[in-house]
């Protein structure tokens, strides 16, 4: 599992406030940052979560 | 090769008051507009605002009372034309967010007119408009924020419409004719630093105000406070999202070129600083656990000259307070302090009224020392909770003799039943004894969503120049106007959904019949 950060995500955080561990504020480029190119089996769910949080749906998984 | 972008109307800034402008322009048919943002996505700050809207409805009854609440809030030195056209556009909000944009409601508190004005919290002139209007509680996607997703669905719209976006792409520079004559574009920069002229016939500012930028916050005088370093960019005190891009760009520019200063505060609400310690993640401009609700309880508050500046009945008037300490009180703080007996009353008989900042309605306080210990667990040191009083001064830094002092003649004032001095309701005031067994305080600072002011507008939100006549094809909308609307601007005037989206509007309508020959 892979997850993309859309160009629309506000930035607002709620993923990281979620998951700080997978999730990473990018204080240079303004963009969330994911921890993992692959997602590990153990984070799938939580990476699952937090798209389903998203405040506009910017978190783009792919299988 | 220097870029060049010819628009009928360029914006800059694409929060809520921008976008609110853009919606009234493709409203009227002008479409070929451009929005120019620093920050990566559309928003700005009113984006973290998830749980709700104010709406005056569109009556006689409700419009004129909604006016003159706020008219009185300003003692009637307010700019009146601008403030009853931006109480009818918030009469627009359901239509907008419900019927266009399709945000859910998970609730709604209907007032009747006669009611504005009289809550005890939230009173008059609040950023909100709580208390001039209808409360939607709003639903956003997840645990997101419905704000955001209603400003994101109206981009789209937007774009489909012809509108064109430039993210990362702050405007830094007005160009104007000379000898005061009109404004015919700006300077853009792109991501990579490369200039960008832009041709327009109307320019709309609307960048909102400088709570990234604290050098200049300083320079200005709007910060103030030896705990300067909680007033960090959405980490402590200022509670937008973090990394705001709110660097007060649209204030520089228009002062460059001949704009009108006015004054600048922060917008308000008073908070414990508390970094990246929060709530949840739909709120994040809360503190974790109980600590914004305990400090919203009409208890006594001293600044750290151990005296009292407020009737503490004003508690959760984020204005009032607000303005208290940052006009009377050294260092933008005040403490609040309490002692076991209070701690026990608040958690057996719960909030004072039962009613204490509108999304929490009657709670319980449970477990005051373990909040603060969880707190100061994770090295926070603006709460404290000692068995003296002489201990709570030490750790704060507060003044032990006045502060006694302070004590003696408030308990007085419970005892007598009468509050001399603030003539607070006797029923909350709450003696502060050590023979209870234990003193809680708090440093509570002027916090804000963002700053007010730094921009006048006339009726039509057409930007004055400093003898206060209009600056011709230039229009402002957001917190850097808003706050001046109500004068000198009080903390907490304006700003937000009503206030912000409003002026946007107002200006998107102005610019739309000036480019169109109407004006």
């Amino acid at each position: 599992m892979r997850v993309e950060i859309a160009d629309y995500c506000i930035r607002c955080g709620i993923c990281i406030d979620l998951y700080p561990d997978i999730f990473i504020r990018n204080w240079e480029t303004h963009n969330i940052d994911v921890a993992y190119d692959e997602i590990p089996e153990k984070d799938k769910e939580r990476v699952k979560q937090a798209a389903a949080d998203c405040a506009v749906a910017a978190m783009i998984i792919k299988e | 090769m220097k870029k060049t972008i010819e628009v009928d109307v360029a914006i800059m800034g694409s929060g809520v008051a921008g976008m609110g402008a853009a919606y009234k322009l493709a409203e009227k048919g002008v479409t070929n507009v451009a929005i120019f943002e620093k920050y990566p996505a559309q928003g700005g700050a009113v984006s973290n605002c998830p749980m709700g809207l104010c709406t005056t409805p569109d009556t006689v009854e409700a419009q004129t009372k909604a006016f003159e609440v706020l008219s009185r809030f300003a003692n009637y030195s307010c700019n009146m034309g601008a403030l009853s056209k931006l109480i009818k556009y918030s009469s627009e909000f359901p239509r907008i967010f419900f019927d266009e944009l399709k945000i859910g409601i998970d609730g709604v508190v209907k007032r009747p007119p006669e009611d504005y004005g009289n809550q005890r919290g939230y009173t008059m002139g609040h950023a909100n408009g709580l208390d001039v209007g209808d409360i939607y509680f709003i639903t956003g996607r997840g645990q997101g924020h419905a704000m955001a997703l209603a400003l994101l669905r109206l981009r789209l719209k937007l774009e489909k419409q012809g509108f064109k976006f430039y993210f990362r792409t702050p405007i830094k520079k007005i160009i104007r004719e000379p000898n005061g004559g009109k404004v015919t574009g700006a300077i853009a920069y792109d991501q990579e630093g490369n200039e960008i002229e832009i041709k327009c016939k109307a320019l709309i500012v609307a960048s909102g105000g400088m709570t990234g930028n604290l050098q200049l916050m300083k320079d200005l005088g709007v910060v103030n406070t030896k705990f300067e370093e909680c007033y960090t960019d959405g980490g402590q005190v200022l509670i937008h999202f973090n990394d705001s891009c709110q660097d007060g760009d649209g204030q520089l520019a228009v002062w460059e070129i001949g704009g009108k200063k006015t004054g600048i505060v922060i917008s308000a609400d008073p908070e414990v600083p508390n970094p990246w310690v929060r709530i949840g993640p739909n709120t994040p401009w809360l503190a974790a656990n109980q600590t914004k609700i305990i400090t919203e309880q009409p208890y006594l508050r001293v600044d750290e000259l151990g005296r009292r500046f407020i009737n503490e009945e004003m508690s959760s008037n984020h204005s009032a307070i607000s303005t208290s300490i940052v006009r009377n009180n050294p260092n933008m703080a005040c403490y609040m302090i309490f002692d076991e007996d209070t701690a026990k009353h608040m958690a057996v008989d719960g909030v004072e009224d039962g009613y204490v900042y509108f999304i929490f309605q009657g709670a319980k306080i449970d477990d005051v020392r373990g909040q603060m210990d969880e707190m100061i667990a994770k090295g926070n040191k603006h709460v404290c909770h000692f068995d003296t009083i002489h201990e709570v001064c030490e750790y704060m830094g507060i003044d032990e003799k006045g502060l006694k002092k302070t004590i003696a003649k408030y308990n007085h004032a419970k005892e007598i039943g009468y509050d001399e001095d603030f003539k607070t309701n006797p029923k909350y005031i709450r003696p502060v004894r050590e023979e209870s067994g234990h003193i809680y305080c708090y440093r509570i600072l002027a916090g804000a969503y963002d700053t007010m002011g730094g921009l006048a507008i006339d009726e039509n939100a057409n930007i004055l120049d400093v003898n206060n006549y209009p600056i011709e094809g230039l229009y402002g909308g957001g917190d850097m106007v808003v706050g001046s609307i109500f004068g000198e601007p009080p903390h907490n005037a304006g700003g937000n959904v009503y206030g912000s989206m409003p002026t946007g509007m107002l200006a998107g309508d102005s610019a739309a019949a000036y480019v169109k020959g109407e004006a």
